[in-house]
């Protein structure tokens, strides 16, 4: 289930499904309670930026599908996932245009961005995942240093109340089996949640070859994908107790291991090439609610990452170790009913192992304070607010300003002004990757964005239309060098404005339907002649999900669609992919209820369209999956009231 | 409650939406406005158009300023021709002037040759070095023509004010054909760049005379700022930049058209008479592998080898129409495309009869298919892999003992013989691991003997041959590991006789020279006896010149001077040399 809380601008669709609305009135619709989500963390978007660009992505219906983290992420707007291609391998996330190493990404407030500022989404399980908290636009105001595109939370699958047991499994097209074991029970006068998971694929998939491209006619040859196996395993241990006085303490160790071999691009193949890792991030949050309203969170972490890379382009290998340990204390409170304050005090040290012997590490501060201010009767917020960040000898404020205004009929109107900056990372200033040189002189590089939506919540439907315009300068870049080498270098800057579109409508219980719309212009704006004004390489312009589910829960069949239109992945705009529309298709059905049986079928890429994310790398075609799954819950639980902020 | 119970917009909400709206459609607009042509690097704005201030006869130093016909434009400034110079109100010889040698003596770093000296290209020598000058009052002047030294020096055809003219070295009535009289002077205009095709018509921005028309001498690929560049030979003048796609890789000329092949994968066409582009840009690619390396020119074919799409292009010239060249450009047409094979990475071409010979570099760690491929091109539309000759049978003779790559990347054909440069680097392109090698094929037996380079020549990059002799530019060992600039040893060129003997070698260095960024030789072209070598370390030519058995710099930092500096740096503060051709 999901939940979609989403700025909007888009006028004409939503006066159009007004207009509709009004044409057809009075015909009652049944209603249906679109269900909230479970309680925000602390660092949860929501509750971090109150007026922020966000969407929330829950997984639960997406049970069954044998989807990954990246694919399950894909309803969101202003999102864009490039997928190397098979289960287990790379997929990087773009927000807004930013690159992907200007998202910031937590698993449950542990910041997961590596050494070199990206986060490989297929390295996220996606069993462990409850929901995506995506918050679109700049977020250094609020998650500090990185966050020029915006960041994404996601939040692991919570404890739950009273003893429970689920178990699934999937297996399907290209040797691919998924499976994972969840179990959680009442341990030492808390909850205890033990979550195990495993997933392997040969990812041996087919894909048609042009070997002589410029040749017309010349026929196509059907090659198969190989060294593109993965195998993926790992391991979540939740604990979560209530102590006196409304404290909370959440404990939570989360082991993820990972292999895969490394394809290459088809026209040359690394059939030697290989990457493994390990991640475990372990955490302690102690937190307060006070009668009063206040709240305060205390939040240690620490987070060992682990990547090998051997053959291929590595030759000989790299060997690399990420260790971040961390902590945050913020708080929230209110005052006289008119001033919601906050602030946080973040320290994180960060030190990398890596073959070049340069070992950087660094130490990394960051001091939050806003305030949420409610006029005219709590119609209208507006939230300043203003972060420092001091990342190793690099200091950046990140001002922001956002509003909320409350609308009649139900209509919402939430805009955001600010800045926000990023510092070069470990892999750019201090260490070489191959063909790719660091450069100890960069600089920050630093956004400038806005963004206005309207969105219109029903008990049945939430629909968010809104757009945005960032520019964001002082961009790393890796400038070709001297035969076969790059060196990054500060000379690029961008402007990225576009529109975003979402919503959530329940007609009727056996009908759910989701969309997500983005549009998005680029302007690469640097002063080179070959290259000013041209779109961004990588940037589709149009990008569009939508999911139709029907059916009562024996037997419920759904249909989804993953469109993105034709781009260049050059920065002349010379070279381009073209336009791709991705059909899933799948059944499923939850018989019994103690325990819960659910069976499914999914086929990926219905009409097996040849498609590419990154250029020379082929996605797979038609995949069929079968899932079966049991789950079972102790019929006597505990009721407490959620807590909510609204 | 329904979904859409009571969500009428209010005129304020619709107020507050259209405000941000026009908000953001205000911000597009300001930030797409564009105000105004970009120029390239080393180039300048010119009311609509872009200008090279340093070369451009017409806008030398300014928009506009342009140089009178006996001058051309260097470093922005307007300089008396071929190399003479303003001295006292007076254009003197500084080319060959021994008492202003360089420049006026004393000012602009002119010097008054010793007395044993000669000036020459306005550098004291010991003695004249260009083919075809002679020392003369200790200038190197064309005693062929110069009817002030007709045939031998101070033999004056005209001492008292008559019409003889110097033809060929003697005082004569009249020039015999194909000369042509101009000032006295016998000259063929269709080769002399001071009278290009009419008397006084002197080829000017760097440009030479070739069959009466303008055009560069020779062409420079500058790679990261998407520019190509003429240089003119002998007197080494750079012509104006000219922008030619995104990243020039590789250079070819056909029927007075300069080929370009950029990281875009296209086949891009200029007038080799100015450099401006021409219309017809050929598709070499649209995968991201696609990386044209080199061009080959077998009239009417023309082959270009992709060095990661492992690709061989054979294009087709149409027939040439009245104006084709100039102005419509060539009509290319893609007859064929031969994929050599993943992880293979062709270098570079050579042609023998009806074959093709191409090295394969081989992939990052898979080098089990590098070697040198045979392809059948009798019929180009076809074009059939044949053998690969291997290179895994030459000693490689590792400095550390273990394995290093043969890593070839270069190929020239000498007196029916095959030579292919080995860069011998250590796995995964590292640094070089060995001794530069050349690789001599015996193509009956499909057999590679190896011939090993000086030690002071390590990774030995680019072959050409002219004549008898065989030259080999190293790249020598960089640290690209290092912030710029890179060290560099053991870079330089090597020139091999007919027996395969080393019998030259140039060090390409700073010689001492302060603030100097060593240089990397990289590829070259060959006019005559003197030698221009690409930089693979910045935007630089070397000039180096054969005399005797020694090779001479003429344009570089020994005494003192300069290298040729055709390509700027970028906004990051480099270039390289990506390709040099020259234009027959």
């Amino acid at each position: 289930m999901r939940r979609w809380r989403v700025t909007g601008r888009v006028v004409s669709l939503l006066v159009g499904i007004e207009a509709v609305a009004r044409a057809e009135a009075p015909v009652p619709l049944p209603p249906v309670i679109v269900p909230l989500p479970a309680p925000e963390e602390p660092k949860s978007p929501p509750r971090r930026d109150p007026s922020g660009s966000i969407t929330v992505v829950e997984t639960r219906e997406n049970r069954g599908e044998a989807k990954d983290a990246a694919e399950l992420l894909a309803p969101a707007p202003g999102v864009l996932l490039q997928d190397q291609g098979g289960l287990g391998q790379t997929k990087m996330l773009t927000i807004r245009g930013a690159s992907s190493n200007a998202v910031l990404v937590f698993l449950d407030g542990i910041p997961l961005n590596g050494p070199g500022g990206a986060v490989d989404m297929s390295r996220i399980p996606s069993a462990i995942i409850d929901r995506f908290e995506v918050l679109r636009g700049g977020a250094g105001a609020r998650y500090g240093s990185g966050g020029l595109g915006g960041a994404v939370n996601i939040v692991t699958r919570p404890v739950g109340e009273g003893a429970r047991f689920s178990a699934e499994a999937s297996h399907g097209s290209f040797g691919t089996t998924l499976a994972q074991v969840t179990g959680s029970a009442e341990i030492g006068g808390g909850q205890g949640l033990l979550l195990l998971h495993g997933a392997r694929s040969d990812g041996d998939f087919t894909y048609l070859f042009n070997d002589k491209p410029q040749l017309d006619g010349n026929p196509l040859v059907k090659r198969t994908r190989d060294n593109n196996q993965a195998k993926l395993g790992g391991a979540m241990v939740k604990y979560r107790r209530e102590l006196p006085a409304d404290f909370t303490v959440d404990a939570i160790t989360e082991l993820s291991l990972e292999a895969r071999g490394l394809a290459g691009t088809v026209d040359n193949p690394t059939l030697d090439a290989k990457q493994s890792s390990q991640r475990l991030s372990s955490s302690v949050r102690v937190a307060r609610r006070a009668p009063s309203g206040t709240e305060w969170s205390g939040l240690a972490f620490v987070r060992r990452d682990h990547l090998a890379l051997e053959g291929g382009y590595f030759g000989s290998g790299v060997d690399q170790v990420d260790l971040v340990l961390g902590g945050e204390v913020s708080g929230w409170t209110l005052i006289r009913e008119t001033h919601g304050l906050s602030g946080s005090v973040q320290v994180e040290g960060e030190s990398l192992t890596e073959p070049t012997q340069v070992n950087p590490s660094w130490l990394r501060l960051g001091l939050m304070a806003s305030d949420e201010i409610f006029l005219a009767a709590g119609k209208v917020s507006l939230i300043p607010s203003l972060r420092f960040d001091r990342t190793g000898h690099f200091n950046g404020f990140s001002p922001k300003l956002g509003m909320i205004l409350s609308l009649p009929s139900r209509l919402e109107l939430r805009a955001n002004i600010g800045s926000a900056h990023r510092a070069p990372s470990f892999l750019e200033l201090y260490v070489a990757q191959g063909s790719l040189l660091p450069n100890k002189d960069l600089q920050p590089e630093r956004a400038w964005y806005s963004d206005v939506s309207l969105n219109h919540r029903t008990n049945v439907s939430y629909v968010s239309l809104g757009g945005f315009y960032s520019f964001y300068e002082n961009l790393i870049s890796y400038e070709y060098y001297p035969p076969r080498l790059a060196r990054a270098y500060n000379f690029n800057s961008a402007l990225v404005a576009g529109l975003e579109a979402e919503g959530q409508i329940k007609p009727h219980p056996l009908l759910s339907t989701l969309f997500g719309y983005t549009l998005l212009f680029s302007q690469n704006l640097r002063d080179d002649p070959r290259y000013y004004l041209k779109e961004l390489p990588y940037r589709p312009r149009h990008r569009v999900y939508a999911r139709v589910a029907a059916g009562p829960s024996w037997g419920r069949a759904r249909v989804e669609l993953n469109y993105q239109s034709g781009h260049s992945f050059n920065r002349t705009e010379t070279l381009s992919l073209g336009p791709r529309a991705l059909i899933n298709a799948g059944i499923s059905s939850s018989i019994f209820s103690a325990p819960e049986l659910v069976a499914a079928l999914e086929v990926k890429n219905v009409f097996n369209v040849s498609a590419e994310d990154f250029n020379s790398y082929p996605l797979p075609g038609r995949a069929v999956y079968a899932t079966i799954g049991v789950s079972w819950e102790s019929s006597i639980r505990k009721e407490k009231p959620s807590r909510r902020r609204e | 409650m329904n979904m859409f119970h009571g969500a009428l917009l209010s005129r304020r909400s619709l107020a507050m939406l259209s405000l941000g709206v026009v908000g953001l459609a205000a911000g597009l607009m300001i930030g797409s406005c564009s105000s105004g042509p970009l120029c390239g690097a080393g180039l300048s704005r010119c009311g609509l158009g872009c200008a090279d201030f340093n070369s451009d006869s017409k806008n030398c130093g300014g928009c506009n300023q342009t140089c009178q016909t006996n001058q051309v434009c260097q470093g922005g400034q307007c300089l008396c021709r071929l190399g003479t110079s303003l001295c006292g109100g007076a254009c003197v010889l500084a080319s060959s002037d021994p008492q202003n040698c360089g420049g006026c003596a004393g000012t602009d770093g002119g010097v008054v040759c010793q007395a044993t000296q000669v000036c020459e290209l306005g550098r004291c020598r010991a003695q004249c070095s260009i083919p075809g000058l002679t020392a003369c009052e200790r200038s190197c002047v064309d005693v062929t023509a110069d009817p002030q030294n007709c045939g031998a020096c101070a033999t004056v055809c005209n001492p008292d004010g008559g019409s003889l003219v110097c033809d060929t070295g003697r005082c004569q009535a009249q020039c015999a054909a194909p000369r042509t009289d101009c000032n006295r002077s016998c000259v063929n205009l269709l080769t002399d760049r001071n009278n290009c095709g009419a008397c006084g018509n002197a080829c000017d921005n760097g440009r030479g005379c070739h069959g009466g028309t303008c055009i560069h001498d020779l062409v420079a690929a500058c790679f990261n700022t998407g520019q190509v560049v003429g240089i003119q030979r002998d007197t080494d003048v750079i012509g104006p930049l000219s922008s030619i796609g995104a990243n020039p890789q590789a250079l070819g000329v056909s029927q007075n058209v300069v080929l370009v092949a950029d990281a875009d994968r296209k086949l891009r066409q200029a007038r080799a008479s100015d450099l401006s582009a021409l219309p017809g840009v050929t598709d070499l690619g649209q995968r991201s592998g696609d990386s044209p390396n080199h061009i080959l020119v077998d009239d009417p074919f023309i082959y270009v080898v992709s060095s990661l799409g492992n690709t061989l292009h054979v294009l087709q010239r149409g027939p040439l129409d009245a104006g084709t060249g100039q102005d419509a450009g060539l009509q290319l047409a893609i007859v064929s495309q031969l994929n050599l094979g993943p992880n293979t990475s062709p270098q570079a071409i050579a042609k023998i009869g009806n074959d093709l010979y191409i090295p394969l570099q081989g992939g990052f760690t898979d080098v089990s298919r590098t070697g040198l491929v045979h392809v059948d091109v009798s019929n180009p539309s076809v074009p059939i892999q044949r053998e690969t000759i291997s290179f895994s049978t030459i000693d490689l003779r590792s400095f550390d003992g273990g394995r290093t790559d043969p890593r070839p990347s270069g190929i020239a054909l000498r007196g029916g013989q095959l030579y292919v440069s080995l860069s011998n680097l250590n796995p995964g392109f590292g640094p070089p691991g060995g001794p530069g090698v050349l690789a001599k094929i015996n193509r009956d037996a499909g057999v590679a003997t190896p011939i090993y380079l000086p030690d002071t020549c390590l990774d030995a990059f680019w072959v050409a041959s002219e004549g008898d002799l065989l030259f080999v530019s190293c790249g020598g060992r960089v640290g690209y590991d290092q912030p710029p600039p890179f060290p560099v040893e053991k870079s330089g060129l090597v020139a091999l006789s007919n027996a395969d003997q080393p019998i030259a070698f140039w060090s390409a260095s700073c010689a001492g020279s302060s603030g100097c960024a060593p240089p990397s030789a990289g590829r070259f072209a060959i006019l005559g006896n003197r030698l221009y070598i690409g930089d693979n370390a910045s935007g630089r030519v070397f000039v180096v010149q054969l005399v005797g058995s020694q090779l001479i710099e003429q344009r570089g930092y020994a005494e003192g001077g300069q290298p040729l500096t055709p390509c700027p740096p970028n906004q990051m503060g480099f270039s390289y040399v990506s390709d040099i051709i020259s234009i027959p």
